[in-house]
């Protein structure tokens, strides 16, 4: 029984065969290639998202070899050394994306990102300087926004922040890092504002919770602002409190908000535990 | 026994080779193919599923429109819409992101992402995208202006727990939305 069916379905297929002149093995080729470049693009997706970064540089350093005309790839090897924290093998990557003919000025913006990341402050605005001004991107004025403040350029970060602020949906970071700029310059009040407007934007930012925190021990308020925070957070942002208070030279103050911080922290709280520890002996 | 089924094989084997196949003329013993003429409009009759309140259906539709018209922002913003409705939120996210990349200018798409912003809590990146939804719209839409409204208060009281919740953002787009004013003459 199995045999005769075997038989009569070979036969079907022989003379289906019959039906389509065109197959030839070039055809069924092209056809395995176009798959395979689907293929290869939702495999880059995943390496660009949620694989593991060294996996990814892997991947990519591997299939840019074998391409190395292939702009989109060694793209993808440059995005993956900036997620895998490889900052200074990312630098030369990018450079060479921009040397291909298929680079965008999104890839001299994401150079500059990497030089900022290798603390090389004036290649980065070389960089940013050879990005043409129509290109108008978040990530584009909140670089420049950082390079003006390396150079205590005030002026022109203040006018870069605002823009990038106006060009994103989730302002949040950039508020942060604006605010930091008005701490650097003392102007706490200013600072203190900015913070806040973080957190509004984004209830999780522990940094905004840090600075607002440094912000308001600089000009002596040592109270605890109202803010949504986790005991962890409350005791770590009383540890900041008290080392602002000890910087300048409020130690009793200091102390006091050093034992807090120790009792509110769920667990044993080192740092903390030391600091006070310290104080008392000395 | 035997005979006939591979000879009925080799017949099923040979009736694709045939120009008629299947579709062949009533009268037969073979049904008739499709009706002659236009089927109705995919992305028209997604909107009418979603106001009956049939968003797998909905989404099927959009997808057959998607297949018809590419992923353009409005099957993006339907087919992201009608997930947000079956509570995909992650699924609709991502579409819904893509319709707003691909036109910044169409209305129902950011309103929509920034109900779903609302639903996930993130009410700082929600009050941004009706403002942008509220813009684009040049301000014609009173739902739009209501959840903007909505957003900017819960902004504003980052300890609001959602404990005496009265007031919920609501979806655009669908063909529900109030038409805009005419021209003036």
């Amino acid at each position: 029984m199995l045999r005769r069916t075997g038989i009569a379905g070979a036969l079907g297929l022989s003379v289906l065969a019959g039906c389509g002149e065109r197959s030839g093995d070039a055809e069924v080729q092209r056809a395995l290639q176009d798959i395979n470049v689907v293929d290869e693009s939702g495999l880059s997706d995943v390496m660009m998202t949620v694989a593991d970064p060294d996996e990814a540089v892997a991947y990519f350093a591997r299939s840019a070899r074998s391409n190395p005309d292939r702009v989109d790839l060694q793209r993808g090897l440059a995005k993956s050394l900036i997620r895998a924290g490889r900052a200074t093998e990312a630098v030369p990557a990018w450079e060479g994306v921009i040397a291909l003919p298929g680079s965008t000025d999104e890839d001299r913006v994401d150079l500059a990102d990497a030089l900022i990341r290798t603390n090389d402050w004036a290649g980065a605005r070389a960089a940013l300087d050879a990005v043409p001004p129509t290109h108008e991107t978040f990530e584009r004025y909140r670089l420049e926004a950082m390079v003006a403040d390396a150079t205590e350029d005030w002026t022109r970060a203040d006018s870069f922040y605002e823009v990038a602020i106006g060009l994103t949906t989730t302002p949040a970071g950039v508020l942060n890092n604006w605010g930091y700029s008005k701490l650097t310059r003392g102007d706490y009040t200013a600072a203190e504002r900015l913070f806040t407007d973080a957190l509004r934007h984004d209830p999780q930012l522990f940094t905004a919770k840090n600075n607002l925190i440094l912000a308001r021990g600089a000009q002596r308020n040592y109270d605890l602002p109202v803010i949504p925070m986790t005991q962890e957070e409350r005791a770590q942002l009383l540890y900041t409190l008290a080392l602002t208070a000890i910087k300048q030279n409020d130690l009793t103050m200091g102390r006091g908000l050093l034992t807090e911080a120790v009792e509110t922290h769920p667990r044993h709280f080192e740092e903390a535990a030391r600091a006070l520890a310290a104080m008392d002996g000395g | 026994m035997r005979a006939s089924l591979s000879s009925m094989v080799v017949l099923a084997v040979l009736a694709g080779c045939g120009g008629e196949g299947l579709n062949r003329a009533a009268g037969g013993v073979y049904a008739p193919g499709l009706a002659a003429g236009e089927g109705a409009d995919p992305l028209e009759a997604g909107h009418r599923m979603m106001a009956a309140g049939q968003h797998e259906l909905a989404l099927d539709a959009y997808l057959r429109a998607a297949a018809r018209d590419g992923l353009t922002v409005d099957t993006l913003s339907a087919m992201g819409s009608a997930n947000l409705r079956l509570g995909r939120l992650g699924q609709a996210e991502d579409l819904l992101r893509q319709a707003v990349e691909a036109d910044p200018a169409f209305a129902p798409a950011w309103n929509n992402l920034g109900v779903l912003l609302m639903e996930q809590g993130r009410v700082g990146e929600a009050s941004e995208t009706f403002r942008r939804a509220y813009a684009a719209d040049s301000g014609n839409s009173d739902t739009i202006r209501d959840n903007l409204r909505l957003a900017l208060a819960r902004l504003a009281d980052p300890l609001y727990t959602g404990v005496n919740e009265t007031q919920e953002v609501q979806l655009v787009g669908f063909g529900t939305e109030s038409p805009r004013p005419p021209e003036p003459l």
